[in-house]
């Protein structure tokens, strides 16, 4: 056929084989199915959320199930910045993953710090700024709604990203204008955002009469997210011009394809992954037919008219 | 080992005790299963986002059985599958307790509630192998929590406690009391343990105190079973890293894990 589907996407320098990615805190490190699936085939793995120490996380309960989502309150466990470039990446590397290195930091001059150690090393695509995740005490979400400071440390990340390497940088929705920070991501050299991360929510144990996280608010996400970042997409659509990374809820090949109508140009799998950790490559499978039984060429075709 | 992820369907549910089923579902392993090694199950339900762990009480070539103790929504939508309907199953995953180490010692087993699982495909693996001495200990809340048919089952004499016992197979009180007695008749047996944290974490007293070497199987919630989203962590021993129940374990050494402090701490 002459005129066959085109799944590759561009986001900044870096052209992915397909719009496909898992979203961080949901698939590891990339290496934890290498017997059910293969992550290359993937348009990316994101990672889990390296910090410059590793981090042992929160306290117990980090995870509860409701009805339509699960909050999560995780703490940003990880293995550290080293561990992760010791152990992890040679073999993402040599498996031919494309990787998207989540970062988190404590200081605004630490999401540098760590582009420029990653800089050192070869096998990455691009890093993912997460700038909101609620389950920490000291940071995180605190950049993640200040419009001026994300624009200040995306500005700083890109000065020392390699030319070749895309920064993405992933806002949260628990702000009353998130087209306001994705104007500032944009300003300070952004080449894709992200959106969206948790939702801050509750669960209260109605028998102790207290939160059910020590912490009090937790992550949000799967499926009863999706609409929120559909409307999130939808607004920074309208925003920016960078690509957006449409993640939030996503349960199957239908809910892709309707941040694809919202105007992201590529997505992220996340909770679902932990009951279906096949799922990205289930939609990867599927998505050129999915596109051509809707007469499309490409995910960007089919956008919403109201978006232009 | 080589895991599984599968949507299969359910080939037998028989009630085993008061809201206990045992499903059997079809599902071939390609490799014996050890005692300890559970399944993420799914019961392909709305309103449930995650799968749930059961420890594997039997595998053969063509199915895997468990038991579902209705606690919530998940348990109480797996115990509902008829014949026929669908699941899915991720299995076999975790640590599983060393059988042939084990059979070199005499061996007490205590058990509470669902923690049987583990403990009943040990207690039959140690009786096939061990020359030694197996003492089954089983504790539950009332009588009509015991499943009979799986207690009578193999010729492995399971000692029973109960809080208000009416038959006279069945002793008043806790496991523990069972414990402190076996510890008497057999003062060079170790000990595997696997049920409600409280329990375990008094049996682990015990076995302190008495200074025996204790293996756990320890239930935690689980949203992945494959190390992946960090719910089910457990401190290492000396504190500078998270061992997660469903990949690390379930079955750990106590001398391995900080299994007294139930708290991570935020760096």
């Amino acid at each position: 056929m002459s005129h066959d589907v085109d799944l590759t996407v561009r986001l900044g320098p870096v052209t992915f084989a397909n719009p496909i990615f898992t979203a961080s805190g949901t698939w590891g490190y990339g290496l934890d199915y290498l017997d059910l699936v293969d992550p290359a085939l993937l348009g990316g793995v994101v990672t889990k959320t390296l910090t410059v120490a590793p981090r042992l996380g929160n306290p117990q309960p980090r995870v509860r199930e409701l009805d339509h989502g699960m909050l999560n309150s995780i703490g940003l466990e990880n293995v550290g910045l080293d561990a992760f470039l010791a152990e992890k990446l040679p073999v993402l590397r040599e498996r031919g993953v494309t990787t998207i290195v989540s970062l988190a930091g404590r200081e605004e001059e630490e999401f540098a710090i760590m582009a420029r150690t990653l800089a050192r090393h070869e096998g990455w695509a691009g890093v993912e700024l997460n700038l909101s995740c609620p389950n920490v005490a000291k940071g995180g979400l605190d950049f993640g709604v200040d419009p001026e400071r994300i624009e200040r440390i995306t500005r700083l990340t890109r000065a020392a990203l390699p030319t070749d390497r895309c920064l993405w940088v992933k806002l949260t929705p628990n702000v009353s204008s998130i087209a306001t920070l994705g104007r500032a991501a944009e300003s300070g050299g952004a080449h894709a955002i992200s959106a969206i991360n948790t939702v801050v929510g509750m669960a209260v144990d109605l028998e102790r009469r207290e939160p059910v996280f020590p912490r009090g608010i937790a992550g949000y996400s799967g499926p009863a997210i999706l609409p929120i970042a559909l409307a999130k997409v939808f607004e920074l659509r309208q925003a920016v011009s960078i690509p957006i990374v449409g993640v939030g809820g996503i349960a199957s090949m239908d809910d892709v394809l309707r941040f694809f109508v919202v105007g992201a140009e590529a997505v992220q799998v996340g909770t679902s992954l932990f009951a279906e950790p096949d799922l990205a490559h289930r939609v990867v499978e599927a998505l050129a037919q999915a596109l051509r039984e809707r007469q499309a060429l490409s995910p960007r075709s089919l956008r919403a008219s109201m978006l232009g | 080992m080589e895991r599984r992820l599968q949507r299969t369907q359910v080939l037998e549910n028989t009630t085993v005790a008061r809201d206990t089923v045992i499903l059997r579902v079809d599902m071939g392993l390609p490799q014996l299963v050890e005692p300890g090694q559970f399944a993420m199950v799914h019961p392909l339900r709305a309103g449930c986002i995650l799968p749930r762990p059961f420890s594997i009480l039997d595998a053969d070539a063509d199915s895997l059985t468990i038991l579902v103790k209705v606690v919530g929504k998940g348990s109480r939508a797996l115990a509902a599958l008829r014949p026929g309907e669908e699941l899915r199953i991720f299995a076999p995953l975790g640590s599983s307790f060393d059988v042939s180490a084990l059979s070199e010692r005499e061996c007490i087993l205590v058990a509470g509630g669902v923690g049987l699982v583990p403990l009943h495909m040990l207690a039959r693996r140690l009786r096939e192998s061990a020359a030694h001495p197996v003492i089954p200990i089983f504790g539950a809340r009332s009588e009509e929590d015991l499943p009979r048919s799986l207690l009578r089952k193999e010729d492995v004499a399971w000692r029973l406690w109960v809080e208000k016992p009416s038959k006279p197979d069945c002793r008043k009180g806790l496991v523990t009391a069972g414990l402190e007695e076996a510890f008497e008749e057999h003062p060079d047996a170790v000990v595997t343990t696997c049920g409600p944290t409280p329990m375990m974490r008094a049996v682990a007293t015990i076995c302190r105190r008495e200074r025996r070497p204790l293996w756990l199987c320890l239930e935690e919630q689980m949203g992945c079973g494959a190390g992946v989203c960090r719910a089910c962590v457990v401190p290492a021993a000396a504190g500078d890293r998270m061992r997660t129940v469903c990949k690390d374990g379930p079955v750990f050494a106590l001398d391995d894990i900080q299994f007294f402090t139930t708290a991570g701490s935020a760096s």
